[in-house]
C-alpha cells in the first residue's frame, strides 16, 4: 500500500495492526531466504534491447540505495505454506472487491489503466487484475496474488500518466518483493517474541511499566520494518518511470504537491516514530528529488503522457470531486480544489465545486462566497448546467427570491429533463 | 468476504458471551413439505481455518480450509436431517468472470442479511422490538432468479471460521497457566448456516455456533460441528429437535 488503506480490509490490518513486537533480525532472515531462491533473475527488463538494459543496470546501481534486489514474485505458493494460506484468503477477499458497489466499470478507463499497468509490469501483466474504485483518498494497493486497487483519489490528484505510473510502480514493487508475506512473518515473529518476553519479565519480577516499554519498542520495530518496505517500493516507482522513458520528475512533483495539500488542509504530516507505517512525505519528496537529479540525464525526451491521461480521467472527474467534497472538511476540500485549479484544466467545473464547498458550509458568509465562485465558473470553460440550481439555492439562503427564480428558470431551460425538474418547478411556483 | 467474516466473528463472539439457549430459528413462512424430495443448492462455503499464534496473529491455513470444506460437506450429507434431500453444490467460478460477479453479489447480499439476523435475533441489546426473536428476514424477490439458475427450490449458505493455537501459543497457554494461573484462550469455532427459500427470498431457517471446542481439520470431529450447526434443520425427514 502506498499509504495504510482503510479499505484493504480488517484482515490486512490484522496482519499489520495485531502484530506488535520488534526483532529486526527476523526480517533479514526471511529476505535472505527469498533472495537465495531467485538470485540473478531480472525482474523488469527481460525483453529490453541491450542499450536499454545497460541503462537499467546503471539505474540498478543508483537505486540500490533502496536495497532493491530480485525476488521471484507471482508464483503460486504451495498450499501448505503460510504464503499459500495468505493467497487463498486474499483471493476470497478479491471476490468481494470485484463486486464492490464503488467499483468503476467504465471500459475506457479500465482499459487505459490496465494498459499502463501492463507497460510497467512487462512479463507480469497477465497476472495482474486491476480494480478501479471510487474511494476519495490518495492511494492504491496491490496484493501478492496480483490484485491491484486503484483509487479515484489518486486519479484525481495525479496530473499526468507519469505521476500515476510512479504510484502504480510503487505498488508493483510491493508485489515484486512479496512484501505482504514478509510483513505477516515479521508480525508473527514479533508477536511471539513479545508474549514470551512478557512471561520472562513476569518471572523476573520486572518493575511495572517495563512491559509497556517492550510494547512501545515492538511498535517502533514494526513501523520501521513497514517503512523499509515503503522505501523499497518507492524505488520501484522511480524505476518503472526510468525503464519506460517517463519523466522522472513526476514522482517528486506528486509528493511535493501532496505535502502542500496536507499543510493547506491544516493536517500536516507529523512524523511519529511509533505510528508511521510510511516514511514522511518530506523524506519521500527529498529522496526522490535526489535520485531524479542523478538519473534524469539518462532519459532522452522524457514522456509525461498528459493528454491521454486527461482524456480518460476528465469524464469521471466531477464524480471524483463530489466524493471528496462530501467527505472532507472545508479546508481540505478547498486545498485540493486549489491544487486542481493550479493545474488549469476545465476551470469552470473547478470553480463551481469551490462554490459548492462554500455553499455547503455552515459559515454565514458561505452563500455569498459561493455566488462569487459560481460567477467565476460561468465565465470559464466547463461550468456544468446544474450550477444554476445551486446558485438559486445560494440566493434563497440570502433571501434574494427574484434572483433565485431566474436561476431556477435557467436551470429548467438548460436541463428540462433533469431528474429533479418537477421538484424545481414546484419550488418555482412557491416563489411566485 | 474477509471483511464480512470479521463482522460475523465479532457478532458470534458477543453471542458466545450471552450464551443463548436454543440457537436455531424457523420462519413462520416455511412452506416446504418434509415428505417431498426437496432440492437444495449448497452455495460456495465461506470457510476460513487459521493458526492462532502466541502473539494472537491469525495465520490463514489453506490446506486446513480446503479439508474443512470437504469434511463439512461429508458431515452435511451424512446428517440425518438431510435424509431425503437432494443436495447440489454450486461451484465457485474463476474470479472476475461474469458468473463469479453475479454469484459474489448474491453471496454478499446473503452475508449482509445473515449478519443482520445474527445481530438482531441473538444479541439481546440489538433485538428489534417489532421482530423479537422471530425469524422474519428476506433477501428479496430477486432471489427467484437464482431458483432457475441453480435449479433448486432452496439455497443453503454456510459461513464458518475456526482457529487453532499453534505450538508457540500452546506453550504460552501452559506456561501462563502453570506460572501465573492465567488462562489464555486457544482458538474459537464460530459460524452460521441459513436456508433461503428461492421462491420468495425468505430466510426460512437459521442457526449458529460459537464455541471453544470442535475441530474441522478432522472428519470425525467436523461431523459433530455439523450436527450442532444443523440442529433443527427443518426440511429433511430426519429433522432433529423440530
Amino acid at each position: 500500500m502506498l499509504k495504510p488503506g482503510r479499505r484493504w480490509g480488517p484482515f490486512a490490518h490484522s496482519l499489520i495492526a495485531l502484530t506488535l513486537c520488534a526483532c529486526a533480525n527476523n526480517s533479514s532472515q526471511f529476505e535472505s531466504g527469498l533472495r537465495d531462491a531467485t538470485l540473478g533473475a531480472p525482474v523488469l527488463s527481460d525483453d529490453k534491447p541491450a542499450s536499454q538494459q545497460a541503462e537499467a543496470n546503471s539505474a540498478d546501481v543508483v537505486l540500490s540505495a533502496y536495497g532493491i534486489s530480485n525476488l521471484k514474485p507471482a508464483e503460486r505458493p504451495a498450499l501448505e505454506s503460510d504464503e499459500g494460506g495468505l493467497w487463498s484468503a486474499l483471493e476470497e477477499h478479491e471476490r468481494m472487491v470485484s463486486v464492490a458497489g464503488n467499483r468503476i466499470t467504465d471500459e475506457a478507463l479500465n482499459g487505459y489503466i490496465k494498459d499502463v499497468v501492463c507497460k510497467i509490469s512487462g512479463p507480469y501483466c497477465p497476472q495482474i487484475r486491476v480494480y478501479v474504485l471510487r474511494v476519495p483518498d490518495f492511494n492504491a494497493n496491490m496484493s501478492p496474488t496480483g490484485k491491484m486497487e486503484v483509487w479515484s483519489g489518486l486519479l484525481l490528484r495525479a496530473r499526468n500518466e507519469a505521476e500515476m505510473a510512479a504510484v502504480l510502480g510503487h505498488e508493483f514493487g510491493h508485489f515484486l518483493r512479496r512484501h505482504t508475506i514478509q510483513t505477516q512473518r515479521d508480525s508473527v515473529a514479533r508477536g511471539n517474541f513479545l508474549q514470551f518476553a512478557a512471561v520472562a519479565l513476569g518471572l523476573a519480577g520486572a518493575p511495572a511499566g517495563s512491559m509497556d516499554m517492550m510494547r512501545l519498542a515492538d511498535l517502533a520495530g514494526r513501523m520501521a520494518y513497514s517503512r523499509d518496505h515503503e522505501r523499497e517500493a518507492d524505488g520501484y516507482g522511480l524505476r518503472v518511470l526510468f525503464d519506460n522513458g517517463y519523466d522522472l520528475t513526476a514522482s517528486p512533483a506528486l509528493w511535493k504537491r501532496l505535502k502542500e495539500e496536507r499543510s493547506k488542509a491544516d493536517s500536516p504530516d507529523h512524523f511519529n516514530l511509533f505510528t508511521a507505517s510510511h516514511p514522511s512525505i518530506e523524506e519521500r519528496a527529498e529522496e526522490q528529488t535526489k535520485l531524479t537529479e542523478r538519473l534524469s540525464s539518462r532519459i532522452t525526451s522524457p514522456q509525461k503522457g498528459r493528454e491521454r491521461y486527461l482524456e480518460h480521467i476528465l469524464p469521471h472527474r466531477a464524480g471524483f470531486i463530489e466524493d471528496e467534497i462530501a467527505r472532507k472538511p472545508k479546508a481540505a476540500a478547498l486545498a485540493l480544489l486549489d491544487l486542481l485549479i493550479e493545474d488549469g484544466v476545465r476551470l469552470g467545473e473547478l470553480y463551481f465545486y469551490k462554490g459548492e464547498v462554500h455553499r455547503q458550509s455552515a459559515d454565514k458568509k458561505g452563500p455569498e462566497e459561493a455566488l462569487k465562485w459560481y460567477g467565476k465558473a460561468l465565465t470559464s470553460e466547463g461550468a456544468p448546467s446544474k450550477l444554476h440550481k445551486f446558485k438559486a439555492l445560494a440566493h434563497l439562503r440570502l433571501e434574494q427570491k427574484a434572483q433565485a427564480r431566474t436561476e431556477f428558470e435557467t436551470y429548467l431551460q438548460k436541463m428540462p429533463k433533469a431528474p429533479d425538474a418537477d421538484l424545481v418547478r414546484s419550488q418555482l411556483e412557491e416563489l411566485k | 468476504m474477509i471483511v464480512l467474516r470479521r463482522t460475523f466473528a465479532l457478532l458470534l463472539c458477543c453471542i458466545f458471551l450471552f450464551g443463548c439457549q436454543q440457537t436455531f430459528r424457523v420462519s413462520e413462512r416455511l412452506s416446504g413439505n418434509r415428505e417431498a424430495k426437496n432440492r437444495i443448492a449448497l452455495m460456495p462455503m465461506d470457510v476460513l481455518l487459521y493458526e492462532l499464534t502466541a502473539g494472537s496473529d491469525m495465520v490463514p491455513n489453506a490446506v486446513w480450509t480446503e479439508n474443512a470444506k470437504k469434511h463439512l460437506l461429508d458431515g452435511i450429507r451424512s446428517n440425518p436431517a438431510f435424509g431425503n434431500l437432494e443436495l447440489v453444490e454450486v461451484p465457485n467460478p474463476p474470479i472476475d468472470s461474469p458468473d463469479a460477479k453475479q454469484l459474489a453479489s448474491f453471496m454478499q447480499l446473503h452475508a449482509a442479511v445473515g449478519s443482520a439476523v445474527l445481530a438482531h435475533s441473538y444479541v439481546p441489546a440489538y433485538v428489534l422490538p417489532t421482530k423479537g426473536n422471530k425469524l422474519d428476514w428476506t433477501m428479496g424477490p430477486h432471489a427467484r432468479n437464482w431458483r432457475d439458475k441453480v435449479n433448486a427450490r432452496y439455497a443453503l449458505f454456510l459461513h464458518v471460521e475456526d482457529g487453532y493455537a499453534d505450538g508457540g501459543r500452546v506453550a504460552l497457554m501452559i506456561t501462563a497457566a502453570l506460572l501465573f494461573g492465567v488462562a489464555i484462550p486457544g482458538g474459537t469455532q464460530s459460524g452460521f448456516a441459513s436456508l433461503v427459500d428461492l421462491e420468495t427470498g425468505d430466510v426460512v431457517w437459521f442457526n449458529h455456533i460459537a464455541r471453544q471446542t470442535g475441530d474441522l481439520r478432522n472428519g470425525q470431529y467436523a461431523k459433530e460441528s455439523v450436527d450442532a450447526l444443523f440442529l433443527g434443520f427443518p426440511l429433511g425427514k430426519g429433522c432433529v429437535s423440530c
